[in-house]
């Protein structure tokens, strides 16, 4: 490659905008609910100002703009007018669209006009755009949008980078090497990307950031503003930078508003309801003092042995304990606000002994070790029994119920879960019960 | 526990009843009718509450009398006292109060707890039961009984697995019901439901967007068409009325410029402002015309004047005489006023200058005046009375000290008070031999002291020893001095005895042993005697009595002293009277020399001798003020003899004045003031005509020379208008003003010609588009004209109307274009259902959890109650086949099964249905004690109520059953209800432990 103009590009995508926040188990207020509603929007407004503060050259947008299951204008508006403001800056943006945002005539309001200075790359193949500066090609960008959401053709193999490009970037909405937990569209491989000859693959579909690839390098930008408790940590789009070798460097740069936090906090050692409460609310400070000024969506996990464990399983001591953590910190900002508090405490007896206890715990212990061992048995008729038996028990909600199983489809405990966590928790609850009518004796 | 006391205020047939039960076995017995069973359900009733009415009849009302209810005391193991009170009227728990052993209340928690969570149907099924229950083997497989034997025997407490299970089956129904819709997780769905709906309406806003976009965008065409119409239209509609406009203008400028043609075109040329410039000029010339007119009015008056003034030059003439004779009557005037002030002051002074000489006593003028009252002679005076004083003084001071020293010599004298009694050599010899005495008793103590000692240690003292001992004795001496009145002889007595007694131990304390003691006290002791003697004293007197004439001794020795003190005074008094007569006689020669020199200086200052200085000092103060008020009285007659004077001259000099004004001169004095008062105002007339005359003058000749240039300036003024006239061409003003109003006919006609001409202009568009206007206008039919203009008119509102529309829509469209793309409701809705399944996925899960939680209770107790069954079987099966004998030896139960079979000893099985009577009862009757015991296992043991249950027992099974009962009142205390003496008998052969349901009520009851 000859001497390069050096230039410097934003790498965005998934912005999603105008989604839900999903997976919040409580009504946040409504201050709170205000900035998670605006965050995505938010977060998009901050990787614009991003690209005019870096003085970049170019945007590149790797689909998944926003969702066309449920498509509002709101978030379609607001990227027009996001690009809008680059344009009016001198900046060009190349976007193409992905399997939430595909171009199949439901998504994109035909009515929206965008600037002159934005490319939205079409469907078909081999469809390449120059980026201009000065009157001189600086960079080339190949792109292509899907047309559909599930697309399972692999796109990436055929993009081919021109010999007269002084450097070439491929964006693309792709699952390279099928990772799991993701949809698997666009497929392609590392080797793929490398035959492409591209000079830097700008990819999006993985909402967690990071590179795929090192040559030639390629990256996932991933979200701008995590969604849901799986999109953890700090979330943002790259500033890349490239010099006159065609050497890149990408830089990260956080533009969320507000961030999934676990916290977890260990009951061991803690003698009352106060050191708790007290306990909680210094782990929340701490959460927010290492939270880079964002604001945080707390799921405050209790765990350990001691004796408050007697006290969590109260019924509405954990609701009541979420209250007044937030009721503290109501209307601060950032916020801490804590979304939901999970008893994964256990009872300071050794399971293991009462298991083998002649006595009715002993025998409810080992009914739940059965039950464990069914999901893993090959008796088959051992293993009917119990599916039947803890099947039938969930049954009135998720199977019986019409409206239990329209709309708590994805809350359907799995098999897994049957013998797995909810069995933990199932044996947990029993345990606690059982303890303390033994400790009212 | 056991039932220490049953009272019952009113149940049924009973009403203040109390029984005291003990532990152990009781046989309560009572006939039919007695109340046996009304006192088992008594009991059940405090323990649980009164059943609801039966038949619509009040379950055991309390119709013998008092409130329905009363009081249990419960002892338990650990001999605590409990207290469980009830009273109710209706069905239902009524008023519950628990009693605890400290005294504490609680309602029906405490109650459960106490009980250990046997309830309701276990206690009346298990633990109390008649007849009735036992037959019955339904009461014995309820859910409740099984439950609570196998929660009991499981080792959960208070609770039992079936407690669990429906706690949770609460919950479970609290969060969520398969068909109803107020548990939270039923309304959660609902709402998802209802936002999910809410959602779908939305979800047609991008398709509007787009079409609201269309539209726009075709209207905006259609508005561009319009707007293009609209010009056209509206240059059509000018045209036209332009041209019908045109057309009575044109007609009207045609006749004004006839008229312009046929009128004086010179007029053009008269300037506009000739009149205006006329009227100025002649304006002028008034003005000066006047102006001279006006100096001339004024010269003519002056003069006039000046002839009428003609001022008094005669008096003038004089004017300075009269000014200076005015002047000095004025000051005459004022010394006529002081002249009385004058006399009255002259005639005061001569009044003191009388009086002083007669305050002196009649002498005359000249000797008093000449008294000198200087300040010196006055000081004199006062130096000579201060001598006086001092020696007079002196002299008696010196003659009273001599006379009261001769009173003073006179009183010792009288007094007397020597006392010639006293022997002074006796009153010394008794002191010295008192000294001594005192002495000797000192010696001879610290001899016999020593005498001691040595016996002991040899007495042998060091150099401190002895030293210590001279410094007591010496001490001693003093004091012994103080004693006898003489503490330094006492000093010295005491010294001189410690050097004797120092000397004396020296030599004997030193090497040898302490010899001779005995013979030094004897000495000492002749010594006393032979000083008592001299004192009168027997020999052997004590220490006392010395001190008595001791005593006596110092008062004589007090008496003479005084004697002494008296006749000294006497001898020094009779010397100072002498020397202070002699002081006396000086003194009075001194004041005698002073007296005379007073003398002297009174004859030296022209006073009499004898005079006293105050006396003195008056003759000179009147003579001073005589002095002074002889001088005033001299100096005011000389005043008043120059005022006459000058009176005289006055008179003279304006007497000349008058006679030359030719006045007659008056001699009397107010005449005269008269007179020349007429003459001042004379002189102040002619100065006034005077002044005026000059300035009349001065105006004259000022009037005079204005007036010159004012005669000129009407002379040009009167020039200048003729040449205007004659520049015009006019003779005279009135005939340039005819003309001027002509020429303004005309002027206006032309302006009315220029404004039609651009009319036509505006309408043309130009000046020079009106040529070809007027020649369109001049061929146009006006009825076609405004038939043509008016369709063009009304197409264009129609067109003008159309586009208005067009942009009002667009306006509606773009409004809601930018309401769509800012629209928040869908992301609202999604938000809010995002939360929504959040919160509805987590309740599920909560009651997943306790959904399998509770199925994994149930399969535990159905395990439970399969595995550990055997132990209450067993222990059943055991009384079973006591109680039968041996005939039967194996009870056979299956989990959740309602029946029991037995086997027989020979191996044959029966189910319960094909059992005799007696047999099923004593099954299970074996089963309840069975169930008893295993509850006892893992709770406190409650009491048995049994209500005649042995009646169809035959007599060896009796027997049995009733060693079974025996054997169970080991640990529970049973009361066994019975009306058969037979039973009663079986039970408590010797009558001990039995007593009568009748009788019992009158044990009096207790209240808490």
């Amino acid at each position: 490659m000859s001497s390069l103009e050096p230039f410097r590009f934003l790498h965005t995508g998934d912005l999603h905008l105008d989604s839900p926040l999903e997976g919040l188990s409580a009504q946040a207020p409504p201050d709170v609910l205000a900035v998670l509603r605006s965050a995505t929007i938010d977060a998009w407004r901050n990787v614009v100002r991003t690209a005019l503060d870096e003085r970049v050259d170019f945007v590149v947008v790797a689909g998944d703009v926003f969702e066309v299951e449920s498509p509002t204008l709101l978030g379609q508006t607001r990227f027009r007018d996001g690009l809008a403001e680059l344009a009016s800056a001198g900046i060009a943006s190349f976007v193409v669209h992905g399997n939430h945002d595909p171009l199949d005539g439901r998504a994109w309001a035909p009515s929206l006009e965008f600037p002159a200075a934005v490319h939205r790359f079409g469907t078909g193949p081999g469809e390449s755009a120059p980026v201009v500066r000065d009157g001189h090609e600086i960079a080339r960008i190949h792109g292509r949008s899907y047309p559909r959401s599930a697309v399972t053709e692999n796109y990436a193999a055929a993009f081919r980078a021109e010999p007269d490009a002084p450097f070439s970037v491929g964006l693309l909405h792709t699952n390279v090497g099928d990772q799991p937990g993701h949809h698997n569209y666009a497929p392609c491989s590392a080797a793929d990307l490398r035959a492409s000859g591209m000079d830097y693959w700008a990819l999006g579909h993985i909402h967690q950031p990071g590179q795929v690839l090192t040559d030639p390098p390629a990256w996932y930008c991933g979200i701008p503003q995590g969604r849901d408790p799986g999109e953890l940590g700090a979330h943002g789009c790259y500033v890349v930078d490239v010099d006159a070798a065609g050497r890149v460097t990408p830089r990260f740069v956080a533009t969320d508003v507000v961030r999934w936090q676990p916290v977890e906090v260990s009951i061991a050692g803690l003698p009352d309801d106060e050191a708790l409460a007290r306990t909680c609310r210094e782990a929340v400070g701490l959460a927010l003092d290492g939270a880079d000024g964002r604001s945080l969506v707390i799921r405050l996990r209790l765990s350990g042995r001691g004796p408050l464990h007697a006290h969590l399983a109260r019924h509405g001591y954990l609701g009541d304990l979420r209250e007044l953590l937030n009721e503290e910190t109501a209307g601060m900002r950032p916020f801490g606000w804590v979304e939901s508090v999970r008893d994964a405490t256990r009872s300071e007896i050794d399971i293991e002994v009462r298991r083998d206890a002649p006595d009715f715990v002993g025998d409810f212990l080992r009914t739940v070790a059965a039950a464990r061992r069914s999901g893993r048995t090959t008796d088959p008729e051992e293993h009917e029994r119990w599916d039947a038996a803890l099947r039938g028990a969930i049954a009135p909600l998720f199977e019986e119920s019409q409206r239990g199983r329209k709309f708590l489809a994805a809350s359907r405990p799995t098999d897994d879960a049957l013998s797995g966590d909810l069995l933990d928790d199932a044996e947990a609850l029993g345990l606690d019960l059982l303890l303390a009518a033994e400790e009212d004796r | 526990m056991r039932f220490e006391r049953v009272e019952l205020d009113g149940f049924g047939r009973f009403h203040q009843a109390a029984w005291a039960f003990s532990e152990g076995l009781t046989v309560i017995r009572g006939d039919n009718e007695a109340g046996k069973t009304t006192f088992l359900n008594a009991v059940r009733a405090l323990l649980f509450g009164f059943e609801a009415t039966r038949d619509g009849r009040t379950w055991y009302p309390a119709f013998a009398g008092g409130r329905r209810g009363g009081r249990l005391v419960l002892r338990t193991a650990a001999r605590e006292r409990w207290v469980v009170e009830r009273h109710g009227e209706r069905g239902g728990g009524g008023t519950l109060v628990v009693r605890a052993p400290n005294g504490s209340q609680g309602g029906q928690e405490t109650l459960d707890r106490l009980l250990r969570g046997a309830d309701k149907d276990l206690f009346n099924n298990i633990f109390a039961f008649g007849l009735g229950e036992l037959q019955n083997f339904h009461s014995l497989s309820t859910e409740g009984v099984r439950g609570r034997i196998y929660g009991a025997s499981a080792g959960l407490g208070g609770s039992s697995a079936v407690d669990l299970e429906q706690e949770l089956r609460a919950q479970l129904r609290e969060s969520f019901v398969p068909s109803g819709s107020k548990p939270p997780l039923n309304e959660l769905l609902a709402r998802i439901e209802q936002v999910r709906a809410e959602i779908a309406d939305l979800a047609h806003q991008p398709a509007e967007h787009a079409a609201a976009h269309r539209e726009r965008n075709e209207l905006m065409a259609r508005s561009e068409e319009l707007r293009g119409r609209i010009r056209v239209l509206r240059e059509r509609v000018l045209r036209l009325g332009r041209i019908e406009e045109a057309g009575p203008i044109a007609a009207e400028l045609m006749l004004l410029e006839t008229d312009l043609a046929a009128g004086d075109a010179t007029l053009d040329d008269l300037p506009t402002d000739a009149v205006a410039i006329l009227d100025r000029l002649l304006g002028e010339l008034e003005a000066a015309r006047a102006r001279l007119a006006s100096i001339d009015e004024q010269l003519a008056e002056a003069r006039s004047e000046r002839a009428h003034t003609q001022p008094d030059d005669r008096v003038l003439g004089w004017a300075d005489e009269v000014t200076a004779v005015l002047e000095e009557r004025t000051a005459r005037a004022a010394a006529e006023g002081r002249r009385g002030d004058l006399e009255a002051a002259r005639s005061r002074s001569a009044a003191t200058v009388a009086e002083q000489l007669s305050r002196v006593g009649g002498w005359d003028e000249a000797r008093l005046v000449a008294i000198d009252d200087s300040i010196p002679a006055v000081e004199a005076t006062r130096s000579h009375e201060r001598a006086l004083d001092i020696a007079g003084k002196l002299a008696r001071e010196a003659e009273a000290r001599h006379r009261a020293a001769a009173d003073e010599l006179e009183r010792r004298e009288r007094e007397g008070g020597a006392d010639e009694t006293l022997d002074d050599a006796a009153i010394e010899a008794r002191a010295g031999a008192l000294r001594s005495l005192e002495a000797l008793r000192i010696q001879r103590a610290t001899a016999e002291a020593l005498a001691q000692r040595g016996d002991r240690a040899g007495l042998r003292l060091g150099p401190a020893g002895l030293t210590a001992l001279a410094l007591l004795v010496v001490a001693g001496g003093a004091l012994i001095g103080t004693f006898a009145g003489a503490t330094l002889m006492g000093l010295l007595a005491g010294i001189l005895l410690a050097a004797i007694a120092v000397a004396v131990l020296a030599t004997t304390g030193r090497g040898g042993p302490a010899v001779g003691e005995g013979a030094d006290l004897e000495q000492l002791d002749a010594e006393r005697r032979r000083l008592l003697a001299s004192l009168s004293l027997a020999p052997d007197a004590t220490d006392d009595d010395v001190r008595r004439v001791a005593d006596t001794a110092a008062t004589e020795r007090a008496r003479r002293s005084m004697a002494d003190e008296w006749r000294a005074t006497l001898a020094a008094r009779r010397a100072e009277v002498d020397q202070r007569s002699i002081e006396a006689a000086a003194a009075a020669d001194a004041a005698d020399a002073a007296q005379s020199d007073w003398d002297a200086w009174l004859v030296s200052h022209g006073l009499v001798a004898g005079t006293s200085p105050d006396a003195a000092r008056q003759v000179m103060a009147a003579a001073g003020i005589a002095r002074r008020a002889a001088a005033d009285r001299d100096r005011l007659a000389a005043e008043l003899a120059r005022l006459d004077a000058a009176d005289a001259a006055f008179a003279q000099r304006a007497d000349r004045l008058l006679s030359e004004l030719g006045m007659e001169p008056s001699a009397d004095g107010p005449r005269r003031h008269a007179l020349l008062a007429g003459v001042g105002a004379g002189l102040d007339e002619a100065r006034a005509a005077q002044r005026r005359a000059a300035e009349l003058d001065a105006t004259i000749a000022q009037l005079t020379t204005r007036r010159g240039p004012l005669a000129t300036e009407v002379a040009e003024r009167e020039a200048a208008v003729s040449a205007h006239l004659d520049g015009l061409g006019c003779t005279d003003a009135d005939a340039l003003r005819r003309r001027a109003t002509e020429a303004t006919a005309r002027a206006e006609l032309h302006g009315r010609a220029r404004e039609v001409r651009e009319r036509l202009a505006g309408i043309a568009g130009s000046l020079d588009a009106i040529p070809a206007l007027l020649e369109e206008s001049a061929g146009a039919d006006p009825a076609a004209l405004e038939a043509a203009r008016a369709e063009a008119a009304d197409e264009l509102s129609r067109v003008e109307a159309e586009e208005r529309g067009t942009l009002t829509r667009i306006g509606a469209l773009e409004d809601r274009i930018r309401q769509l793309e800012a629209a928040e409701e869908i992301g609202m809705k999604r938000q809010e259902l995002a939360v929504l399944e959040g919160r509805a996925s987590a309740m599920a899960r909560e009651w997943a959890v306790k959904a399998l939680t509770l199925r994994l209770l149930e399969e535990t107790r159905a395990r439970y109650e399969r595995e550990r069954q055997p132990d209450v079987v067993r222990a059943a099966e055991s009384h079973f086949e006591r109680i039968t004998g041996g005939r039967y030896s194996r009870i056979i139960t299956a989990p959740g099964e309602a029946t029991v079979r037995i086997e027989s000893d020979g191996g044959g099985a029966k189910a319960t249905e094909e059992l005799s009577r007696g047999t099923a009862e004593q099954l299970y009757l074996a089963l309840r004690f069975g169930l008893i015991e295993e509850f006892a296992r893992h709770a406190e043991p409650l009491p048995v109520v049994m209500d005649d249950i042995l009646v169809n027992f035959d007599p060896d099974r009796a027997d049995r059953a009733a060693d079974a009962l025996h054997a169970l009142a080991e640990r529970h205390q049973v009361l066994f209800f019975t009306c058969h003496p037979r039973t009663a008998e079986l039970l408590d052969p010797t009558g001990a432990s039995t007593v009568s349901l009748d009788a019992t009520a009158s044990i009096e009851p207790v209240h808490a």
